[in-house]
C-alpha cells in the first residue's frame, strides 16, 4: 500500500517514527511531503497533480520526500493530511453542541485543510485522511479540569470540514490525558521537520516546546491510523 | 471664627467644584480607599454596565480576568455569540444584588440551583442566564452541565480575584414565590412560561437590597478575606418598568434606592468602596452629553468619562494612571441608538413595548 503524508511540522513525529514500526509494515510504502508553518499552502493544481508555486517549496518537497516534487494521487492508495495548522479545540466538558461546532468551523477556517482537500477533491476522489496537529503536551503540575471527549470534539471537526470521503484519524489511543493534552513523554526530545535550506544535522525542539512529538508518538500514530486508512 | 466648612476644600463646594467648571473639568468626584495595582486580578460582574470597567481595565493592560475564556482561536463572531468575553465568568447580567446572592450559593455548595428549564422552539433555555446562547441548549443536561462550568468559574473568581467590581443594576425582579428563588428576566420574555400563581413581580426594597447586600459581601469575604469589591449603580435607565409608575418615575426609585444601598455598604466595610460611575452619567451638570438619542444608552464618549475618572481617582492617590489604549472608532448618537457592543438581556423588553 502506498501512502501519501502531507503535512506541515508535525509531520516531523510520522517521519522520524515510520524507521521504528517499517518491518511491521512491510507492504506500506510512506512518502512524505512537508515544510515547516504554512509553506504546504502554496501548492496548487496543475492537471492531476498537485505541484509546488514556488522553487523553495518544490525544493523542500525533495528534500523530505526524498526526491519528489510533485504530488500525484493516482500514485497512491490513501493520502493523509497531517496538522496544516487544524488544531483540536480544548473545550471544557459541558461546552454546548452549539459551541463545539462554531468553534470548529473556527479552527478548520484558521487551518489550511480545507483548501488543501479542495485542491485534492480537484484531481482525485479517494477516501483522504484527516489528522489534526496533536493535543499541546501536558504541563508539568497541570491542574485537571474536566474536557470534552477527544472523539466528540474530532467528530466536530469532520463535520466542519464538510468534504465527502474523508476519514478523521485522532492521535492514538492511550497518548492524552483527560485534560486534553496529550502526555509530556511524547514530546520529549522532539525534533523538527528537516528543511532543505537547513544543515542535515537533526534539530530538537527547545526543552519547552509542547506543541510537536517524538519519534515514539509518530510510531505509534502510523501503527494505528495506517490500519484505519487500510480499512477505510 | 471658623465653621466645619471653613476648612473645607474646593470640590466640598458646589459653586467652584461644579457651578463654575465646564463639565467635563469637574474632577475629583471620587477618592479610591485602596489602589488597584496592575497586577491585580479583577473581576467585574453585574449589569450590562459592568461590561464597560472589564473592557476598560483590559485596554490599559489591568489585569482583568475572565475565569471562563474563550480557547484561543474562536472567532471574534463566536466569542460575541456565546458571551464568551463580557464577564469574568458566563454568569450572563447579575441585575440585582439578590442573583448576586445567588450566584454565591450555587458556585459554594451553599445551595443547589433549581431544576428548572425554559423550552422554547424545542430548545432549552437557563432561566438565570437566560440569553447566553445565541438559541438555547440541546437539551436540559447540556443545558446544566454548561452551567457547571460557570459555577466553577464563578467560585474561582470569588476565591482568586483581588479585585470584585459590581455593579447594581435593577431593584424590580421577578421571583418564583413557589420555589423562592429569582430570575434575572421575567418568564416568558426571552423563554418559558409566565405562570401568575408561581412568577411574582417584587420591586426590592433599601432594606432587602442592603441585607443582601451585606450578607454578599460576608460570603465572598468568608471565601476570600483579603477580596476588595467595588460596587457602582449602572446609570442605564429601566427598559420598562412593571410597577404602576411611568417608567421614569420608576427609574428613578431604582437608582436611588441602589445608590443609597452601595454607598452605605462601602461607609461601612473597609473592603468596599463605591464608585460613582452612576452620577458621572446622569447628574444634572452633565445635561445628559452622555446619553445617546434614545436618552437611555450611555454613548462611548460617557463611558470613557467614567473611565478616566476612575483612573484619574487612583493616579491621585496612588500615582499616576497609565494612558489609555485609544479606542479604535468613536460611535456618533446617530449610530449608537442600539449599544450593540453591549449585553443586557434587559432591553429585550424592548420588544414587548407597544409600538405607535
Amino acid at each position: 500500500m502506498k501512502i501519501c503524508l502531507i503535512g506541515n511540522s508535525h509531520l516531523a513525529a510520522l517521519k522520524m517514527g515510520w524507521p521504528e514500526i517499517a518491518q511491521e509494515f512491510p507492504d506500506v510504502q510512506p512518502a512524505f511531503f512537508g515544510a515547516r508553518g504554512t509553506m504546504m499552502s502554496r501548492l496548487r493544481v496543475r492537471g492531476d497533480r498537485l505541484v509546488a508555486k514556488t522553487v523553495a517549496l518544490s525544493k523542500q518537497m525533495s528534500f523530505v520526500s526524498g526526491g519528489l516534487t510533485e504530488i500525484v494521487p493516482d500514485h497512491y492508495d490513501a493520502i493523509i493530511l497531517c496538522g496544516l495548522a487544524l488544531h483540536v479545540p480544548r473545550l471544557p466538558a459541558g461546552t454546548s453542541l452549539a459551541l463545539r461546532r462554531c468553534a470548529a468551523a473556527d479552527y478548520v477556517t484558521n487551518s489550511f485543510v480545507s483548501e488543501t482537500l479542495r485542491k485534492l477533491r480537484a484531481v482525485t476522489d479517494k477516501t483522504l485522511g484527516v489528522a489534526p496537529s496533536p493535543l499541546i503536551a501536558a504541563a508539568r503540575n497541570e491542574i485537571d479540569s474536566p474536557m470534552m471527549e477527544y472523539g466528540a470534539l474530532l467528530d466536530d471537526l469532520h463535520r466542519a470540514l464538510d468534504t465527502p470521503q474523508t476519514v478523521m484519524l485522532g492521535q492514538p489511543d492511550g497518548t492524552w490525558t483527560a485534560n486534553l493534552t496529550t502526555r509530556s513523554m511524547y514530546s520529549e526530545g522532539s525534533l523538527r521537520l528537516p528543511t532543505a535550506a537547513a544543515s542535515a544535522a537533526k534539530e530538537r525542539h527547545d526543552d519547552d516546546d509542547r506543541k510537536h512529538m517524538n519519534a515514539a508518538f509518530g510510531s505509534l500514530w502510523l501503527r494505528q491510523n495506517l490500519a484505519r486508512m487500510a480499512a477505510a | 471664627m471658623t465653621t466645619p466648612y471653613t476648612h473645607l476644600p474646593a470640590r466640598s463646594f458646589w459653586s467652584p467644584a461644579v457651578g463654575q467648571r465646564d463639565a467635563l473639568a469637574i474632577s475629583d468626584l471620587w477618592t479610591p480607599k485602596w489602589p488597584v495595582a496592575k497586577t491585580d486580578l479583577v473581576a467585574t460582574f453585574g449589569s450590562c454596565f459592568a461590561q464597560h470597567f472589564g473592557k476598560a481595565l483590559a485596554s490599559r493592560r489591568y489585569a482583568w480576568t475572565n475565569f471562563e475564556p474563550p480557547i484561543p482561536g474562536l472567532s471574534l463572531d463566536t466569542i460575541a455569540k456565546f458571551n464568551l468575553n463580557v464577564f469574568s465568568a458566563r454568569t450572563g447580567n447579575i441585575y440585582t444584588v439578590a442573583i448576586l446572592e445567588q450566584w454565591l450559593d450555587w458556585a459554594t455548595g451553599g445551595a443547589m440551583p433549581p431544576d428548572e428549564v425554559w423550552q422554547k422552539d424545542g430548545r432549552f433555555y437557563d432561566p438565570f442566564r437566560p440569553a447566553i446562547e445565541p438559541d438555547g441548549f440541546e437539551s436540559a443536561t447540556e443545558m446544566v452541565a454548561s452551567r457547571q462550568i460557570t459555577l466553577r468559574a464563578f467560585a474561582e473568581a470569588i476565591s482568586k480575584s483581588d479585585l470584585f467590581v459590581f455593579t447594581l443594576g435593577l431593584t424590580e425582579s421577578w421571583r418564583n414565590v413557589t420555589e423562592g428563588f429569582e430570575y434575572p428576566m421575567c418568564p416568558g420574555t426571552v423563554a418559558g412560561e409566565f405562570d401568575a400563581t408561581h412568577h411574582q413581580f417584587v420591586n426590592q426594597t433599601y432594606p432587602a437590597i442592603r441585607a443582601a447586600l451585606e450578607r454578599a459581601v460576608a460570603k465572598m469575604h468568608a471565601i476570600n478575606p483579603d477580596l476588595r469589591i467595588l460596587l457602582t449603580v449602572s446609570p442605564v435607565p429601566l427598559t420598562a418598568t412593571a410597577t404602576d409608575d411611568h417608567v421614569l418615575v420608576a427609574t428613578t426609585y431604582s437608582k436611588s434606592t441602589l445608590r443609597a444601598v452601595a454607598g452605605d455598604v462601602a461607609s461601612g466595610n473597609a473592603r468596599v468602596d463605591y464608585f460613582p460611575s452612576y452620577e458621572i452619567v446622569t447628574a444634572p451638570a452633565f445635561a445628559g452629553q452622555f446619553f445617546a438619542a434614545n436618552k437611555r444608552s450611555v454613548l462611548d464618549v460617557g463611558v470613557d468619562h467614567v473611565m478616566k475618572t476612575f483612573f484619574a481617582g487612583q493616579a491621585a492617590s496612588y500615582g499616576e494612571a497609565p494612558e489609555p489604549t485609544p479606542i479604535a472608532a468613536k460611535k456618533t448618537a446617530d449610530d449608537d441608538e442600539d449599544d450593540d457592543d453591549l449585553v443586557c438581556e434587559e432591553a429585550l423588553l424592548n420588544a414587548f413595548a407597544p409600538r405607535e
